[in-house]
């Protein structure tokens, strides 16, 4: 399924509502990576998610002379990632885990 | 440098290594995984199952920190000695499907390149100006001569390229089938760890154990600002006039790509080689989880295997995050 970049607004809805699925898209800049580096240092923390909502956590290395995302925690999937919300939910915190 | 592609094509290289080659490692102002001399293992060349006119010989050779050491040369085909043809990359047509098609990544997600992948690029990336096929023959416009693929498969595609999806065929670089552009690599016979890590930057990473060279990251902003796909196959490995094929994931069994078997004892099985000399796994291991104690590197020790690198997930355009050990010049 394709959703294109106006599907944020749903998705912030949806989040929100702690009710997203793992189908929603959110955006798709194809340099999140690489972006989310931009002002960090080599070996820096860096964090960014997917359009499939899935969290990368890893740090900042150097490719084509520029720094990327490279993650070396284990993908954090939006289905788990939900889970922990919704928990969070029924113990009354807003803040959304992982 | 310690690579050499015998493949002669001095102004396009130029172009094209600034986005898929060359080899200078930095080193990185980081703490890597500590590895004791227990923890080192040789290179086993036995993994290896290269192809035609490919070879591995012992040389002499001066490491990263200057120090003389003594490496394996490996030269490799450039095709994949486990297969028997390469791709399929662009569909053809709006409608084609995924068994029919390559793939894109983006994000870290690997995705089916179909038909209708192709005709909703305007809506994936939120740009109106993507239009990779004719509207009124649904046909998607292909890169389908070596000029045009020369003109496109570079950081600055050729205007009249733009919107078009990108693949080259070995054939053009290659007269005899089941092989491609040779090149050849030096791996320290015995990996030795550097006191800091070493950037990949543009470096290749490292060879498969069927002949393929694992690259850098492939420049998807240079791509996408074409407006277009540098299509790969299911294997995330696509042909460029100077590395021919080669890839930029690692995704093992699906479609057209073989499958790499699991480790004994369940690990992640290796498929290649790093340019340091540790070997590089599969991300999952058979029950489908990933380590959880990966070093900035990727990289991590057990009893077993000594130290050893984990690749990223196939749509990552990536396998490892920097070089644990010394690389050769």
């Amino acid at each position: 399924m394709i959703i294109g970049k106006s599907s944020k607004h749903l998705v912030g809805i949806l989040l929100i509502s702690f009710t997203f699925s793992a189908q929603a898209h959110e955006s798709h800049t194809h340099s999140a990576p690489w972006q989310v580096c931009e002002s960090k240092k080599v070996t820096e923390a860096c964090e960014y998610t997917n359009g499939e909502m899935d969290i990368y956590k890893g740090t900042c290395q150097v490719f084509n002379s520029a720094l990327m995302c490279v993650r070396n925690q284990p993908i954090v999937h939006a289905e788990s990632s939900t889970e922990s919300t919704e928990k969070n939910v029924s113990g009354n915190t807003a803040t959304k885990v992982n | 440098m310690n690579k050499v592609t015998t493949f002669a094509m001095p102004i396009l290289s130029v172009l094209i290594i600034a986005a898929c080659g060359g080899t200078v490692v930095e080193t990185v102002d980081d703490t890597t995984t500590s590895i004791t001399d227990d923890d080192v293992q040789a290179v086993d060349t036995s993994k290896f199952e290269l192809g035609t006119s490919s070879s591995i010989t012992e040389v002499s050779c001066t490491l990263s920190n200057g120090e003389s050491s003594t490496c394996y040369s490996i030269t490799i085909n450039g095709f994949p000695s486990d297969r028997t043809e390469l791709g399929p990359f662009c569909p053809t047509t709006t409608t084609t499907e995924a068994v029919d098609a390559g793939k894109w990544f983006d994000d870290g997600v690997l995705y089916d390149l179909t038909g209708e992948f192709i005709s909703k690029l305007d809506i994936f990336y939120g740009d109106s100006n993507w239009q990779l096929y004719d509207e009124n023959t649904k046909e998607v416009k292909i890169t389908d001569t070596q000029t045009a693929c020369e003109a496109a498969a570079r950081p600055d595609v050729s205007a009249e390229y733009n919107n078009y999806c990108v693949q080259c065929d070995i054939s053009y670089y290659s007269d005899t089938d089941g092989e491609g552009i040779s090149s050849t690599y030096l791996i320290p016979v015995t990996p030795v760890q550097r006191s800091s890590a070493g950037s990949v930057d543009r470096s290749s990473i490292g060879v498969a154990f069927n002949g393929v060279v694992l690259d850098a990251a492939a420049p998807t902003e240079d791509i996408l600002s074409a407006y277009t796909i540098a299509a790969f196959d299911d294997c995330v490995g696509h042909v460029n006039p100077t590395a021919g094929y080669h890839y930029h994931g690692a995704n093992h069994g699906e479609g057209t790509c073989p499958g790499v078997d699991f480790e004994e004892d369940g690990h992640g099985g290796a498929f290649g080689y790093a340019l340091d000399g540790y070997a590089i796994h599969t991300m999952l291991d058979e029950n489908g989880d990933e380590e959880s104690d990966l070093d900035t590197c990727r990289g991590h020790t057990d009893d077993e295997r000594g130290y050893h690198y984990h690749s990223a997930g196939a749509g990552e355009n990536l396998f490892i995050g920097c070089f644990t050990g010394e690389t050769a010049r």
